[in-house]
């Protein structure tokens, strides 16, 4: 009994000591940027950031807003991939400086010869977006009619069913919603009308960690670590 | 009496409100404790509806909100805002507000807030609040109209019962009192007789009910006063007989009787009715107060008015006085009051008791008379006629203005005066004789009277009356005389200038008469002239037959100037100056004066002078000459006397000139004096005026001095005269001297020119000046036709006008006058020169003639010179130099 109970406290005492040294981290990407069981493309690079700092990296999913509102509040202690300038919305966060990734939006449509270069170009069109995108929402002002969507795969059925001519989304996201659905006859319309930075934010209580991370980020990239996560990742999912 | 006017009565009026007061208040109470039960209830609703939100969205909204969907959230809480009387449905995080649904306006808001939590990763969250607002207003609008539905159910319960009420009250009570009223109403002297009945079932009277009570004694209190009436009614009677004798006397005097009190403003206790003729106030006006008798007083009597009536009634004496009383329609009522007041045992005054008569009438007139007596005055005064009024016995009484200016003494210094202290005996004399005439005939008289005033020596035209007092007695005289001597005058002046027309007249008739003889006088002359000049000119030289023509000649040239001065004289000639030497002129003249003056006169000339010339015409001066030494010689003619002529060069200063009238500069004064009887000083002035003469009838035309005048006026020099009364007289004539040089140019000898055979038809009905003019003009080369008719000349010129060059023809013919010859000719051939002769004529002068396109006009006589002249400057159509 004596060492039940010693092997219990020990047990407890080591569950601690591992709770002092995980961070808890959501994001709202999807497959094949984030997967449930955190093989996407930007968990594994952020795992492997964490990985080199020492510190323990649990990774939940919630929906876009939740997500950023949890961090803010220190439900969470970070949430990524998100794009630079939340920290001004969101006063608790912090952005870790170094980028996760790229986000190139596109538009996805039946057509492929949609000349869609710029924010503008979507004036004449029936437009589909997610609700919540901060981007998106601030950008695209110009269009013959808006439709918000809760998630994407509103977002592909609303264009499915021609209930309008495109759909802006991040390009890798739609690759891998298309795959994952089996969705076809949908094609993104190159080149990306815009591309942004995405980056992973803490909360403040977390604020001191931001240079190993970034130095670690550094690290994954420049010894190819990065490269090799992101073809394991993603050329699933890239069109043939 | 309505129904309805029964209701509005007081007694009816007062049980409908007591009763609809009482109803309301229950209405109001029942009605309250109504809606508290349904006030609760409502709520009890209400909490109801906020716990089936609670139920049935709240796990919903938590769902929505973790995930943050948006558009889920507001769908969720657009169902709740449906539910009764939710107004606002919020989701608030951090005081901020993601979703809202309705709005929190208005007033009668309950708020229940409901906390939003999430289970994550085994820890419960609060993730946001839910604030669901619930409005009363619902519930008290439906309170609202159950107090509606409640007050109108009442309302018209509460009017049936109020109504039957009423009913019931006027059937058994109002009824009866109206009844009541009515005979008191109607209740007089006359239905004392008529006993109240009230109407009702007979039923009634058996109980005696309140009523019956009522009844019984007000027929009670009719019967007793039927007995005192009788008792009264005799008393009165004779009251009002002794207030009737009593208003008749004080309504009978002439006058407002009145009592008042003694201050002001007198408020009045009693006053006649005839205080409203005087007043436009009633006298009831006075007697209530409403009009105050001392307000009425004229601001400017007042005083006066109050200061003598206190005086007199401290002084416990009668007052009055005059004054003046403003009436209602702003005129002015004169007052003449009398009074005083009546004193209570300590000789305080209680009253003012009083007669007021209205005088307006009276002041009236004697402002008239006042006004007439002053109008009466300024017509006296105002008038330029001196009117004055004497007494019997010729002293002054009155004397208005115009008589003082007359007499030269104020009015204090003429009254009581006679004439006789107040003008020259002489005509205080004549003003007498007329006023005793008036006085003695007691008539009227009108007459003129000369006297001596302050205005010098007048005429006076008197009208002067006797004034008789009203009992017939003679009391003095009244007179009117206006000052006539500028009509006097007038009169005389007029007398003076009707001799004077006359004699102007008369002289117009010589000057036609001489103008007349002119023309037959200057032919003669001209037969004369123009032989006596061939005499000359035949003769041989140095000849005595040469020397007598030559002074044939020159005397005819000279009876030619005076017919020429007679037509001047009588304005029938033109009179023409020449630059002439006056001394040759003046020694030619003395040389003709001395044969006709008497030896008795010794005449002496002084003549220092060289050959100096003016420019004159040599008639007028020698008419000058001959004027004054005529005068000279009439002066001397009884008593014989030495005449002086002289003549000499003189200067004339600038110093002179305001003198003499003339401008400075060199003159010829010739000077004529004579020893005789001289001019008087009050007549020298006069000397020169025309028509003036001291002389005797015929001797002289009183026009000898005045042309004298007139013609050195025109030559720009001057005549005066210095004269000593019995020593003599000297008359001086100033003549300007006129340059040397121009005198030369004018003087210089011209040759006659002569004709280069020109052909002439000369036309003069006179025989003898047809020969004449024939030989003269071929004398001086010329081929002369001549014809003695108009007619005849006319038809040789019209049978071959190219014959003639020049026409010269008499003015004065027979059949056809010169100028309608001319006329004629010039119509057969425009460019003929014609010169017209004329010894006189009043139809034709130079202007006129040449005018009609004559070349020249020459009078008559013709000399040789002028004649030669004229006909070169017509035939080359030079301009004459001189004539």
């Amino acid at each position: 009994m004596k060492i039940l109970n010693i092997l219990l406290g020990l047990l407890l005492f080591s569950q601690s000591v591992i709770a002092a040294d995980q961070i808890v981290v959501a994001t709202a990407d999807g497959i094949p940027l984030s997967m449930p069981d955190g093989k996407g493309f930007h968990d594994q690079v952020i795992q492997e950031a964490f990985n080199r700092i020492n510190i323990g990296l649990q990774i939940i999913h919630l929906p876009a807003e939740r997500a950023l509102i949890n961090a803010n509040e220190g439900i969470e202690q970070g949430v990524y991939v998100r794009v630079e300038g939340l920290d001004n919305v969101y006063k608790n966060l912090r952005r870790v400086p170094e980028k996760i990734t790229d986000y190139r939006f596109v538009a996805f449509s039946k057509k492929k010869n949609l000349l869609i270069n710029n924010w503008d170009s979507t004036a004449p069109f029936d437009v589909g977006i997610i609700n919540g995108w901060k981007i998106l929402e601030k950008n695209i002002k110009k269009y013959n009619s808006l439709v918000k969507v809760s998630n994407p795969t509103i977002l592909f059925n609303i264009l499915v069913e021609d209930k309008v001519d495109l759909i802006v989304y991040n390009e890798h996201d739609g690759y891998g919603h298309m795959k994952e659905n089996g969705i076809t006859g949908i094609y993104p319309i190159q080149p990306p009308f815009a591309q942004k930075e995405m980056f992973l934010y803490l909360h403040k209580d977390k604020e001191s960690l931001i240079p190993a991370l970034t130095k670690a980020l550094k690290s994954i990239k420049e010894d190819g670590t990065y490269e090799k996560i992101k073809t394991i990742t993603l050329s699933p999912y890239l069109p043939k | 009496m309505s129904l309805f006017s029964k209701v509005k009565s007081r007694l009816a009026a007062k049980l409908v409100f007591y009763i609809l007061f009482f109803s309301t208040i229950v209405t109001f109470v029942s009605t309250g404790t109504q809606l508290l039960f349904e006030y609760r209830r409502e709520i009890k609703h209400l909490n109801s509806t906020v716990k089936q939100v609670k139920q049935s969205h709240l796990s919903t909204i938590v769902s929505s909100l973790w995930v943050y969907d948006l558009t889920m959230l507001e769908t969720e809480l657009r169902g709740i805002k449906e539910l009764p009387d939710v107004t606002n449905v919020e989701i608030i995080r951090d005081k901020n507000k993601i979703v809202s649904v309705g709005s929190s306006n208005g007033d009668h808001l309950l708020s229940h807030d409901f906390p939003l939590t999430h289970t994550h990763r085994g820890q419960e969250l609060k993730i946001g609040t839910l604030k669901v607002e619930v409005s009363l207003q619902g519930v008290y609008k439906r309170l609202k109209e159950r107090v509606i539905i409640i007050l109108v159910t009442q309302a018209f319960k509460t009017f049936l019962v109020s109504s039957f009420t009423f009913l019931l009250f006027y059937f058994l009570i109002v009824k009866h009192l109206h009844t009541m009223a009515a005979y008191a109403k109607s209740f007089n002297l006359s239905r004392l007789e008529i006993p109240l009945k009230l109407n009702r079932k007979s039923d009634d009277y058996q109980t005696e009910d309140e009523l019956f009570v009522v009844e019984k004694a007000m027929n009670e209190m009719r019967l007793n006063l039927i007995n005192e009436i009788d008792v009264v009614r005799a008393s009165q009677n004779a009251l009002s007989k002794s207030e009737e004798r009593y208003r008749s006397l004080i309504n009978n005097i002439p006058g407002v009787v009145y009592r008042c009190e003694p201050t002001f403003p007198w408020n009045v206790d009693y006053i006649g009715e005839l205080i409203e003729d005087y007043t436009g106030y009633s006298a009831e006006d006075f007697k209530n107060g409403k009009i105050l008798y001392g307000n009425l007083i004229h601001p400017d009597d007042s005083q006066m008015v109050d200061s003598v009536v206190s005086e007199m009634v401290s002084k416990g004496q009668p007052f009055e006085f005059e004054y003046r009383l403003i009436h209602f329609d702003g005129t002015i009522r004169w007052i003449f009051e009398k009074g005083r007041a009546v004193y209570d045992q300590d000789r305080i005054p209680l009253w003012l008791d009083g007669v007021l008569l209205n005088i307006t009438d009276k002041k009236l007139a004697e402002k008239q008379l006042e006004e007439k007596e002053v109008l009466l005055k300024s017509i006296i005064e105002s008038t330029s006629d001196a009117i004055f009024f004497k007494d019997v016995k010729g002293r002054y009484v009155l004397a208005n203005t115009s008589t003082q200016k007359a007499i030269g003494k104020t009015e204090e210094q003429i009254i009581g005066k006679t004439d006789f202290d107040l003008f020259p005996a002489e005509s205080a004399k004549i003003i007498q004789q007329v006023d005793s005439s008036v006085l003695k005939s007691k008539k009227s008289i009108l007459a003129e009277e000369h006297l001596q005033t302050s205005y010098g020596e007048t005429f006076w035209q008197a009208n002067k009356s006797p004034l008789i007092d009203n009992k017939g007695n003679l009391i003095g005289l009244v007179g009117v005389s206006r000052n006539i001597t500028d009509f006097k005058n007038a009169v005389a002046e007029r007398e003076d200038l009707k001799k004077r027309l006359m004699q102007a007249q008369k002289m117009e008739a010589i000057g036609t008469l001489a103008g007349g003889i002119a023309h037959d006088f200057n032919n003669v002359l001209g037969v004369i002239l123009g032989y006596a000049e061939m005499v000359a000119e035949d003769a041989p030289s140095g000849s005595s037959l040469k020397k007598d023509a030559g002074k044939i000649v020159i005397a005819a040239n000279r009876a030619k100037d005076l017919v020429k001065q007679i037509l001047a004289f009588s304005r029938q000639a033109k009179v023409e100056k020449a630059p002439i030497n006056i001394k040759l002129l003046i020694r030619e003249g003395l040389k003709m004066l001395r044969s006709s003056i008497p030896s008795t006169i010794i005449i002496t000339e002084d003549i220092d002078l060289e050959n100096e010339y003016i420019l004159a015409d040599p008639t007028q001066v020698h008419q000058i000459l001959m004027n004054l030494c005529t005068n000279a010689y009439q002066a001397m003619e009884e008593t014989g006397g030495e005449m002086n002529i002289s003549i000499k060069s003189t200067v004339v200063s600038p110093k002179q000139e305001l003198e003499l009238d003339i401008s400075s500069g060199n003159y010829i004064e010739l000077s004529v004096s004579d020893t005789g009887r001289g001019i008087r000083p009050e007549i020298i002035d006069k000397i020169f005026d025309p028509y003036f003469t001291t002389k005797d009838i015929g001797k002289g035309t009183g026009m000898g001095l005045a042309i004298i005048h007139g013609i050195m006026q025109e030559y720009g020099g001057a005549i005066t005269v210095q004269s000593e009364l019995g020593k003599g007289s000297t008359f001086h004539a100033y003549f300007p001297v006129v340059a040397q040089e121009t005198a030369n140019k004018i003087e210089k000898p011209e040759n006659i020119p002569h004709g280069k055979e020109e052909r002439i038809l000369f036309i003069d009905d006179e025989e003898l000046l047809a020969e004449i003019g024939k030989d003269m003009l071929e004398r001086l080369g010329y081929h002369v036709t001549v014809r003695r008719s108009s007619i005849e000349a006319l038809t040789t010129f019209q049978d071959s006008p190219d014959k003639f060059d020049i026409v010269i023809t008499d003015q004065t013919m027979p059949d056809m006058t010169g100028t309608d010859l001319a006329r004629r000719i010039m119509q057969i051939r425009p460019d003929i020169p014609i010169i017209l002769c004329t010894g006189y004529s009043n139809l034709i002068d130079e202007h006129s003639a040449k005018a009609l396109g004559i070349n020249e006009f020459v009078l008559k006589p013709l000399t040789k010179s002028t004649i030669a002249r004229l006909i070169r400057k017509a035939l080359n159509g030079q301009s004459e130099s001189g004539s």
